[in-house]
């Protein structure tokens, strides 16, 4: 067995519908339609190919299926995939394998025949448990529907499940907000992550909120719910390690670790980035052209930046403030060679005394109100 | 050439109503320059000047006119600056002539600069010629407008000739009527030299080419000449005239007009107004009407670029002022801006024109505190002392007396706006003193009003108010006690003098009020509330806070994300040096730009 280890994230950029807070590379298409089959051939291309380049240097740790809707392929599209990055890379045995899935596109079987192929994680979109909600950001399933995704999920299998919920959503109360807490914490998954709707550029929201038919909840209503779920859920015996996300102690998501952690990764599929040696890199956006680029054997990188020392060590910072843990100050002299006291030293005191930073000389950690100014703090070490 | 067969004369004429073109005509009319030499409104060379439709800097040519009675004349045609800061200026071209050609537009009819440069033909004794000029447009009614000069202007109009200078019509008219109506230049052309200099300006081969009208005696290479006010002395190293291309020549004579040069150095040593005599046989008195050229409006500049940017505005000033002797500055610090000068203007629009060049010939970005004229203070110890920058305004129990400069307005309107236009003055402390109806339909107000209110905004509610039919002249009339109060803001209680400001007491609740509430819109929000507090003395008279953001942090950040948040961090840090801090506050430039920028 190789030695190092590596993350791994397929991207599966097709949805049956496309929701209006939405910016992600993802595609609406029939589930028929000939491109999404040839996407899905070239992504095990894709593998196969940089398979034969890293020649089984690096095994996978962990293994990431996101979109778009990754269900929105059949269960044997999935399970082919899974089994192409078998087929060129090492598997530990002991490897998290995660896919997210659509309460919409749900179904006992396809679950069934995943956690046969070895898929042991699963992310369900959730959102919301209400129904007029759900019709507000677009989605296509109901409350409901949700409740009865993780039902099959455990039937499936699945002992390691997280739902995604968002708040300060158009309309969205504290009240409606409390509820849809509590009724992912009675549904008992080992993982929530818990997202503040961002209105990105390019969105239906965005435009809408620009002009002025959107409102949602002030920015007061939003630190409330955000302070809320993190109450409620350390109540109910989660352990809350990084802004948005909780888990049951033990089922924190390895694979996202690695993101926050700066630790390398390869992205398959359209517009997947990958993160190896010092380079950064984005595949082709669009499926039609990454199929193409892969049939003719071509490169698929359409953006990349090699990051010097000072960036990474800047990015390593960036993301490891988003873990409740935060940063190993011995950890980051070792990786870097860069001793963060004589660097930042006036900044971490500065910070430090705005009450933003714990007064902990070992690791850089958000305090709560820090976390919730986390950019402002990272602003310091970019 | 003999004195009986020159003509010196000048253009007066408002805003666009066609000097330019016609000073174009009479040029190609006399082959000064031909149909294919022609550049459109040739004698205005600054881009600035193209676009904004008026002159900043005079020239003089000199042309050769063969008349109907078959002799030959030199015509000195001096063009004059069309605008109420250069006031000073024109009233010594216009003393350089014996007379002037004054443009009406057929359908505008007489406007309020074109009465305030007949009123400075008087003072200098001119004939005017009046040209009723545009009378090919749909709109032109020149009887009305003969009317007009005739009850404005009292001037007998039924001389009046009719022309358009774009289709070339009544030129020549024009150019026989300078020869019979404009009496030729008397001076002793044996006597000690005197020649009035009308306008100077820097050359960077020739060092100050002064141009002036001889009136006595004659100027010539090798001379030996004294500036009479300066008392400074330097030899003539070149004469000659602008035709309208440099010709170099053995002598300017009594009564001509042409350029000197004589290796001066800076354009302080040459004023406008000054009289050069011949420093081996000096004249016993100059000419008449000397003043040196006084700002009359203050603001501070500062780089946007801060210190990187300082030296280069510092430069540039330095061009700028080489051409421009009515230019001053000096450096001045303030806390929240850094380092700037502090600049003195002659009005409003010179202010504006500077600013524009130092930002487009010297690509400079600049932000500019709020204008400010001249007061005075009365201490209570009986000392006065001049204001013109509200850091040195005295706290308010040394004051025994405040005082601020008063302009005598007029302005030309249509009778239908006058309602608005007289509430207009009301708004700014203005006290009527006449109201006039020089032609039906059309009213002339006259008005008493403080400068520092028509520094703000003033002439664009004007043109706003009426459409842009009002027009607008005025003139310094003194000073007038006054009840003054200076306001300071405060972030978090820490002053920013750049945002100080002196008013009038009536005046300071309202423009307290608007600048917290400007401010409250363009001050980021921070991690803490920024209490903003408009203060006269330690009397909060408005106040605003903006709340401190509780939140921000991205909610989703896996691995596709990285680059773009860590590339959005980057910006933003980059952005924060660009802030100015002022206490525990940080300001974006921008906010400095558009909170300056609001008017009353």
């Amino acid at each position: 067995m190789p030695h190092s280890t590596l993350a791994v994230y397929v991207h599966v950029p097709f949805c049956a519908r496309h929701c209006a807070y939405c910016d992600f590379n993802t595609y609406v298409e029939e589930s028929g339609a000939p491109i999404v089959q040839a996407t899905v051939d070239a992504i095990c291309e894709d593998v196969a190919r940089a398979g034969r380049e890293l020649a089984g240097e690096r095994c996978v740790a962990t293994l990431f299926f996101g979109g778009g809707t990754p269900t929105f392929l059949s269960g044997a599209q999935l399970v082919r995939l899974l089994g192409a990055i078998r087929d060129s890379f090492p598997v530990l045995p002991d490897a998290e394998i995660s896919s997210e899935a659509n309460p919409g596109s749900a179904d006992v079987e396809k679950f069934g025949a995943m956690r046969a192929a070895g898929f042991n994680r699963l992310s369900i979109g959730v959102q919301a448990f209400d129904d007029a909600l759900l019709v507000a950001l677009d989605r296509f399933h109901t409350a409901g529907e949700a409740a009865a995704a993780v039902r099959m999920a455990r039937e499936a299998g699945f002992t390691n499940v997280n739902l995604d919920l968002m708040f300060r959503l158009p309309g969205q109360t504290r009240g409606l907000w409390r509820d849809s807490l509590a009724r992912a914490v009675d549904l008992g998954t080992e993982h929530l992550s818990l997202y503040a709707l961002t209105l990105e550029p390019g969105t239906r929201f965005e435009r809408r909120y620009r002009g002025g038919k959107l409102v949602l909840p002030d920015e007061d209503t939003e630190v409330a719910m955000y302070c809320e779920a993190i109450d409620v859920l350390r109540g109910a015996g989660y352990v809350h390690y990084e802004v948005s996300n909780f888990a049951r102690p033990g089922f924190e998501c390895r694979h996202n670790l690695t993101y926050w952690r700066n630790e390398e990764y390869l992205g398959f599929g359209p517009g997947a980035v990958s993160y190896l040696g010092g380079r950064r890199w984005k595949r082709e956006r669009l499926p039609g052209r990454y199929v193409a680029k892969v049939r003719a054997g071509a490169d698929l990188t359409v953006e990349e930046e090699r990051l010097d020392a000072r960036a990474a060590l800047g990015e390593t910072i960036l993301l490891g403030l988003r873990l409740r843990a935060g940063v190993d100050v011995e950890a980051l002299r070792r990786r870097f060679g860069v001793d963060v006291g004589a660097v930042y030293g006036d900044v971490i005191r500065r910070l430090q005394v705005e009450g933003l930073l714990e007064p902990d000389p070992g690791r850089l950690r958000l305090t709560e109100r820090g976390l919730l100014l986390a950019d402002s703090v990272a602003l310091h070490f970019v | 050439m003999d004195q009986d067969h020159i003509r010196n004369f000048c253009i007066i004429a408002h805003v666009d109503h066609g000097k330019s073109t016609l000073a174009d005509r009479i040029l190609e009319a006399t082959n000064a320059v031909s149909q294919r030499e022609m550049q459109d409104q040739l004698l205005d060379t600054m881009d600035l000047e193209r676009e904004r439709g008026i002159t900043i800097k005079m020239t003089a040519v000199r042309l050769y006119y063969t008349a109907r009675n078959g002799q030959e004349y030199q015509f000195n045609l001096i063009d004059t600056p069309g605008h109420v800061d250069f006031t000073y200026e024109v009233s010594r071209s216009l003393a350089a002539c014996e007379g002037a050609l004054l443009v009406v537009d057929a359908a505008q009819g007489v406007e309020a600069q074109t009465l305030a440069n007949v009123n400075l033909a008087y003072q200098n004794h001119l004939e005017l010629i009046p040209v009723i000029n545009k009378i090919d447009l749909p709109a032109a009614d020149p009887e009305r407008v003969r009317e007009e000069i005739e009850n404005v202007l009292a001037l007998d109009a039924s001389e009046a000739i009719l022309a358009s200078a774009k289709q070339g019509i009544g030129i020549e008219e024009i150019l026989e009527a300078v020869i019979h109506r404009i009496p030729p230049p008397s001076g002793d052309p044996e006597a000690p030299l005197r020649a009035l200099i009308f306008d100077s300006k820097f050359d960077n081969y020739l060092g100050v080419i002064c141009y002036v009208r001889v009136v006595d005696g004659a100027i010539r290479p090798g001379q030996r000449i004294r500036f009479m006010a300066t008392g400074k002395e330097f030899e003539v190293s070149e004469v000659g005239t602008f035709a309208p291309d440099r010709r170099v020549g053995e002598c300017i004579a009594t009564g001509e007009v042409g350029y000197v040069a004589a290796g001066i150095k800076t354009i302080g040593d040459a004023n406008v107004g000054d009289t050069i005599t011949d420093a081996l046989r000096p004249a016993e008195a100059p000419l008449p009407g000397y003043r040196k050229a006084k700002p009359m409006v203050f603001c501070g500049l500062y780089p946007v670029e801060g210190a990187a940017e300082y030296s280069e505005l510092r430069e540039a000033l330095l061009k700028l002022q080489l051409n421009d002797a009515a230019l001053s500055f000096e450096p001045e610090t303030s806390a929240a801006l850094g380092h700037g000068f502090r600049c003195g203007f002659l009005g409003l629009l010179h202010m504006e024109i500077v600013q524009e060049r130092l930002e487009r010939e010297f690509g400079l970005s600049l932000i500019a505190t709020s204008p400010s004229v001249i007061y005075r203070v009365t201490r209570t110890d009986g000392t006065c002392v001049e204001v013109d920058n509200p850091a040195d305004f005295p706290q308010p129990n040394y004051i025994q007396k405040m005082e601020e400069p008063y302009v005598e307005a007029t302005i030309l309107l249509p009778t239908q706006y006058a309602g608005t236009i007289m509430e207009l003055c009301r708004e700014r402390r203005g006290e009527m003193l006449k109201m006039e109806h020089p032609a039906p339909d059309r009213m002339m107000l006259t008005y008493l009003i403080p400068l520092s209110e028509i520094l703000l905004d003033f002439f664009d509610q004007l043109k706003s108010r009426t459409k842009g039919y009002a027009s607008f002249d005025y003139d310094l009339s003194g000073y007038r006690e006054s009840r003054l109060v200076k306001i300071d803001v405060l972030l978090n209680g820490d002053p920013v003098d750049a945002l100080s400001f002196i008013t009038h007491r009536d005046k300071a609740q309202s423009r307290a009020r608007a600048l917290v509430e400007k401010l409250k819109e363009v001050v980021p929000r921070q991690q803490y509330e920024v209490r903003i507090q408009a203060a006269i003395g330690g009397k909060v008279i408005a106040a605003e806070s903006v709340r401190p953001f509780r939140k921000n942090v991205t909610a989703k950040c896996y691995g596709g994300d990285i680059t773009r948040k860590r590339k959005l961090l980057e910006r933003q840090k980059e952005g924060k040096k660009r802030m100015k801090q002022v206490g525990s506050v940080e300001i974006p430039q921008e906010a400095f730009l558009s909170v300056l920028k609001i008017g009353d």
